[in-house]
């Protein structure tokens, strides 16, 4: 009985220890959205100050509102990745989650008191939180009663902004095929190409890591740089043996560092935690800001830009 | 003592025969003995492209053209089209999955990913012969959608959202 007992508990831990194993990595978001050419072109565009400055920026929410080919490509779109097990995030829904942020927004200041300026992109990326963006134009052509469609479908990895997959073409003309059946057709057209593409960056994703970026600075009120000494090794050497060791193969490429601050690119790291949980940059930059405190007395302020931008200050909170 | 040489050698033929007739799963599928040239992608998840195949005669050339099809779409890609590259990118598979490909391509499970386009008649222009054997081209409508979702249910293709 015993016996029975000892067998029944080691097989039910043995189920327990494979199915933390077999934690599955944060499954990408995609959202698709219109490139800003697209919207520039088409004249859904509004101003905004950024810092003074006046820039252009695409209008999606007005784009959506007044354009039905620009709602059917995007509907088809999402309809083929969703049969491909990628249920696509939804940019009208996004945009009213948006709106309702904008409100709260309006009362964020900075420590100067200028506003927080960011271009409705960021905005977008920051609420939506989508891991690829899929940037899409397109652009009808004509010539005579001919028509036909440039189409270009970029996969933009929203951590990185490196553009990580592509569907672009011209469409054969075509002289009795009415808009909405040209688009449809240039969408069918470069949707499996895409998803090969898509296909391999997910590969690279799981055989070395996700590409982020980190930055280090200090704090004016910090007594000291990143040459201080700790234990006989500057800062500096101490934050890049970090990083070194947090990295999947050690990957990653110092891309500055000086006494007071620090650029790292190319920063693979990994999909799971060492408890085998789901992680992001965010998670993942926590660590060297724990670290920081626990073994040196550090404090560090942790901010991020986007999804893939880690920012660790370092001198105080 | 010739009786029993005449056995040995009956024997060796036999031996020999066996091998030729067993197939080697790899060479057999992955052959590129046809020829692709794209046409369109159709609006209900097929791609349509002309292939050339070959055959004892018209008829075999036609039936061939049908399995070499789904061969060029699976294993080879088709040049200028959305599947440049073949849906099997690992030929290793071949082996790993042979009872799959053969219960597919034996059984004529796969007429169901192809239809042959139009009347299935074949134009003067595009019927060859070359040597003993005959040279078909004809337009295919592949049924990819379906191919690839049945290939992943298989396990021997990766879905985009494995892993996740």
């Amino acid at each position: 009985m015993k016996k029975i007992t000892s067998w029944f508990i080691g097989a039910l831990l043995l189920m327990v220890a494979t199915n933390t194993a077999m934690a599955q990595a944060k499954k990408p978001t995609i959202m698709v959205v219109p490139s800003k050419n697209w919207c520039v072109e088409n004249g859904f565009t509004k101003t905004y100050s950024n810092q003074g400055k006046t820039e252009v920026e695409p209008d999606y929410e007005m784009a959506l509102a007044n354009n039905f080919d620009l709602k059917l490509v995007i509907g088809k779109i999402n309809g083929m990745m969703s049969e491909r097990g990628f249920p696509l995030k939804d940019l009208e829904a996004s945009l009213a989650s948006l709106k309702n942020n904008a409100a709260e927004e309006m009362l964020t200041a900075s420590k100067s008191g200028s506003e927080v300026s960011e271009s409705a992109v960021d905005k977008l990326k920051k609420v939506a939180k989508a891991d690829i963006i899929m940037e899409l134009s397109w652009k009808m052509n004509q010539r005579g009663p001919f028509k036909s469609v440039s189409f270009i479908l970029r996969g933009l990895d929203a951590y990185t902004n490196k553009q990580v997959a592509d569907g672009i073409g011209t469409g054969p003309e075509n002289g009795s095929a009415s808009v909405p059946v040209l688009l449809e057709t240039a969408v069918l057209a470069h949707i499996d190409n895409f998803n090969a593409k898509l296909q391999a960056h997910f590969d690279d994703l799981f055989a070395n890591g996700r590409e982020v970026g980190l930055k280090i600075r200090k704090w004016d009120s910090f007594d000291g740089d990143l040459e201080k000494e700790f234990d006989g090794e500057e800062l500096g050497s101490l934050i890049e043996k970090w990083v070194g060791d947090n990295t999947v193969k050690g990957r990653f490429s110092t891309q500055d560092a000086t006494e007071t601050m620090m650029n790292f690119e190319q920063v693979r790291i990994p999909l799971f935690d060492d408890k085998g949980r789901a992680t992001d940059t965010r998670n993942w930059a926590k660590g060297l800001q724990k670290t920081l405190k626990d073994k040196y007395k550090i404090d560090a302020k942790l901010t991020m830009k986007g999804l893939g931008e880690a920012t660790i200050i370092i001198g105080e909170k | 003592m010739s009786k029993i040489k005449g056995i040995v050698v009956l024997l060796m033929l036999s031996v020999l025969s066996f091998n030729a007739n067993a197939q080697n799963t790899a060479t057999d599928f992955s052959s590129m003995n046809y020829e692709v040239q794209f046409i369109r992608t159709g609006l209900d998840g097929t791609i349509l492209f002309k292939i050339y195949s070959y055959g004892k005669d018209d008829d075999q050339a036609i039936a061939n053209a049908k399995s070499d099809a789904l061969k060029a779409v699976m294993f080879r890609g088709i040049p200028g089209s959305d599947l440049v590259g073949p849906m099997v990118t690992d030929l290793a598979a071949l082996e790993t999955h042979k009872d799959f490909f053969q219960t597919f391509f034996g059984t004529q499970q796969y007429l169901q990913y192809v239809s042959i386009s139009g009347d299935g008649s074949v134009d003067g222009d595009d019927r060859f012969k070359v040597g003993k054997r005959f040279k078909v081209g004809v337009v295919v409508s592949v049924q990819k959608g379906n191919l690839r979702k049945l290939l992943e249910g298989a396990g021997i293709i990766r879905s985009l959202n494995s892993g996740f």
